[in-house]
């Protein structure tokens, strides 16, 4: 039995390691794991005994969109995944915190660093259970033959070989797609490349247009500054010194009220001066090292920035999609826990709560035959599709890259409406167009105008989805906030859901999972 | 600004001049030339804030993560010492992390024992590391024995952050396999001054000196 996962954060990581109690591992990652984007969580994992309390906190915050049988699992399960952490040595400070949205303070954390904490300590347990890892390959393609999938085809940017990685089970675990936004806090490498294969594959797609902005990236450089700190009492104050959102709502208001600020012309700022910041030496060392200011003494610029993709590769709550042998888990899936707005130290908690469920449930797939014409078919396609690359002459692949960037950023952003997303849709049309010509230099060692090349292609069919799924709901929930349908509408409790049928979508409408809270 | 760039591809080095505008990071540079300039630039970055690890290169002679670091005129930017170079600025690290791998740096932690304060404060510390290799790079003992006698400065400060732990269970076996590791260190301190952490790992190797100088049923 062989399964393959795909992404090293800490949903593949936690993944891999259930998985090898039964199984042979192999983890591709494009960059080595512990550089992955997990590393950069800093607030915490939420878990709590009282876990109905933590469930409710999270339906709420998620106005009601989150699926809530997979809310109760998750809440049910995230104390034992924080044992387990602490079993594998991972030390969280002995008090907690909590984030925005939540009643009780339930958040785990290791100053504010926790994600980095339990990528090593993940890291090394992967290791010790003897998880095949191999760094530097960029997965290029699925080998799925209609039906089921039979592991995945990807450069090895390294040696300059293109591989196959055949699988009876292949779990994706590879992020979210922030980099499709100008302004984000993920890193360079969450460009959301696998969820559009996996689209392209044949999965499915859910809640695309919600994507979560977060209210306090540092100005211009959308470096995180963990939401955790206003929870301890930071204000927010604007360009004449005056305070103007309740700094303890979540994020989505916060990150609303910011951006108007902002647009009426005026500069916000994040106040921690009266702060002793003693669980916060990485704001304190970020602050001084990329804003060169000293946060207890000076006001922190901030501004809105993309922070997590609530929409992904739908997943049953067993990880499942709708691909035989194809699993998604963490944030490039979506199962929906978050609903219409993540709650900061959910999504922790929901990498390691589903990685596990996605390691088990992979090993108890059927381990039919693998079919090697697929993959190697596959392997064929895509050495042709680079080759095709390499044959065209533009060279402006990163300036296309920038200006969808941009488009989303102003378009399809915290504040929406049907002329700006139409007129979104219609750029997007014009870069896809423009990008069939974009090529790259030749050379398969870590050629990174080609995999540009290769992620635009995908970030600009994801960035169609979204703004297709944005027009199509005609309310604002959560995150989704359109100034055309100010309010919430109880018609529009559903999911949309995205299917690919050759160059068409096909769009579903799926009734909301209440089996807990009713609204 | 102009900054001086070592490549280094298909066997061929030589360095490479480039003119970037008034940028804030060398990283910001980095990433200027590649979408600007020249698209066969190779480096490696991921979180641009300096937690994890994938952009050390060395900088005027000095080992540095390139998204922390800010930029000057007249910089050169080479690959960082110690490891093979693949292509331009991006190293090799797979034998390192086959070593980390195979000295099985292992925590499992009985939970009826506790953990005093003072060492969870010194845990913490040694914590911060993010395995970024630059104090690897800047070792000369490393250079020499190329991981064979010596472990690095990264290996032993992971061990030494997983040995501190009074209750993992793997304590015993940490130390047995670091032992033959440790002792070629000659106190350069290049480590510690060069870490973009605050770690100390020539204070981690001097406590297992001792330790192992001294054993004392743990």
């Amino acid at each position: 039995m062989k399964v393959l996962i795909i992404g090293g954060g800490i949903a593949g990581l936690r993944a891999s390691i259930e998985a090898s109690k039964k199984a042979e591992v192999t983890l591709v990652s494009r960059i080595h794991p512990l550089r992955s984007g997990s590393s950069m969580a800093q607030g915490g994992i939420n878990a709590s005994k009282d876990w109905k309390t933590h469930a409710e906190d999270t339906i709420v915050g998620g106005r009601f969109l989150s699926d809530q049988d997979a809310v109760k699992i998750m809440c049910k399960n995230a104390l034992s995944s924080v044992k387990e952490l602490e079993r594998w040595g991972v030390i969280f400070s002995e008090e907690k915190r909590k984030f925005a949205g939540l009643r009780e303070k339930i958040t785990y954390f290791v100053d504010d660093r926790t994600g980095s904490s339990i990528i090593h300590a993940l890291y090394n347990q992967a290791l010790k259970r003897g998880v095949k890892i191999l760094s530097n390959i960029f997965i290029l393609d699925l080998a799925v033959d209609g039906k089921r999938c039979y592991g995945a085809v990807g450069l090895d940017m390294k040696n300059g070989e293109i591989k196959v990685f055949p699988a009876n089970a292949t779990i994706i675990a590879s992020g979210g797609f922030g980099r499709i936004y100008k302004t984000t806090t993920n890193a360079d490498i969450n460009t959301g490349y696998l969820t559009y294969i996996a689209y392209k594959s044949g999965a499915e797609l859910k809640d695309m247009e919600f994507v979560q902005f977060h209210p306090t990236s540092l100005k211009d450089l959308g470096i995180l500054i963990t939401e955790t700190v206003r929870t301890e009492g930071a204000y927010i104050i604007n360009s004449l010194s005056k305070r103007f959102v309740d700094e303890k709502m979540p994020r989505d208001v916060v990150s609303r009220e910011i951006f108007r600020e902002i647009l009426s012309g005026r500069e916000v700022f994040l106040d921690v001066r009266h702060l002793s910041l003693k669980n916060f030496p990485e704001i304190r060392r970020i602050c001084r090292d990329f804003a060169k200011i000293d946060p207890k003494k000076e006001l922190i610029p901030i501004e809105p920035a993309q922070h997590y993709s609530i929409g992904g590769i739908r997943t049953d709550t067993l990880c499942r999609t709708n691909i035989e042998g194809l699993y998604a888990v963490g944030e490039c899936s979506c199962l929906n826990v978050h609903g219409a707005n993540r709650l900061g130290g959910n999504s922790l908690t929901e990498c390691l709560v589903f990685g596990r469920i996605a390691g088990e449930a992979a090993c108890n797939e059927a381990p039919t035959d693998i079919d090697y014409s697929t993959l190697e078919e596959k392997r064929d396609k895509t050495i042709n599709k680079i080759e095709n690359i390499f044959e065209k002459n533009e060279r402006n692949s990163f300036k296309i890259r920038k200006k969808l960037q941009e488009v989303m950023f102003r378009n399809v952003g915290i504040i929406r409406n049907e002329n700006d997303l139409k007129k979104a849709l219609k750029d997007i049309k014009l870069l896809k167009e423009e990008q069939r010509y974009s090529g790259a230099h030749r050379g398969l060692k870590f050629n990174f105008e080609l995999l540009n090349v290769i992620e635009l292609e995908g970030m600009l069919n994801l960035a169609e989805i979204i703004v297709l799924s944005a027009l199509k709901r005609k309310e604002s929930r959560g995150v989704h906030y359109r100034e055309d349908f100010p309010e919430e509408k109880d018609s529009m409790l559903k999911h949309l859901i995205f299917e690919n049928r050759g160059e068409r979508h096909r769009i579903k409408e799926e009734d909301v999972k209440i089996t807990m809270v009713e609204l | 600004m102009r900054i001086k760039i070592l490549r280094f591809s298909d066997g061929k080095k030589f360095y490479k001049e480039y003119e970037v505008p008034n940028l804030r990071t060398v990283l910001e540079a980095l990433i200027y030339i590649r979408e600007n300039i020249d698209p066969t630039l190779a480096f490696n970055y991921s979180c641009r804030s300096g937690i994890c690890g994938a952009c050390a290169v060395k900088i005027d002679d000095n080992a540095r993560l390139a998204c922390k670091t800010g930029l000057r005129d007249g910089m050169k930017i080479e690959p960082i010492d110690g490891f093979k170079i693949v292509k331009d600025l991006i190293i090799d690290d797979d034998e390192f992390f086959d070593i980390y791998r195979k000295i099985g740096l292992y925590t499992e932690i009985n939970d009826k024992k506790s953990i005093d304060r003072e060492i969870k404060r010194k845990i913490n510390v040694f914590d911060r590391c993010i395995l970024c290799l630059i104090c690897v790079s800047s070792c000369n003992v490393c250079r020499e024995y190329c991981f064979e006698g010596f472990l690095s400065p990264a290996i032993i400060a992971r061990a030494y952050r997983l040995f501190l732990d009074e209750r993992n269970v793997f304590r015993e076996k940490i130390l047995e396999s670091i032992k033959n590791g440790v002792d070629a260190c000659r106190f350069y301190y290049a480590c510690t001054r060069n870490c973009p952490r605050g770690v100390a790992p020539s204070k981690a190797i001097k406590e297992f000196k001792s330790i192992l100088k001294n054993p004392k049923p743990l």
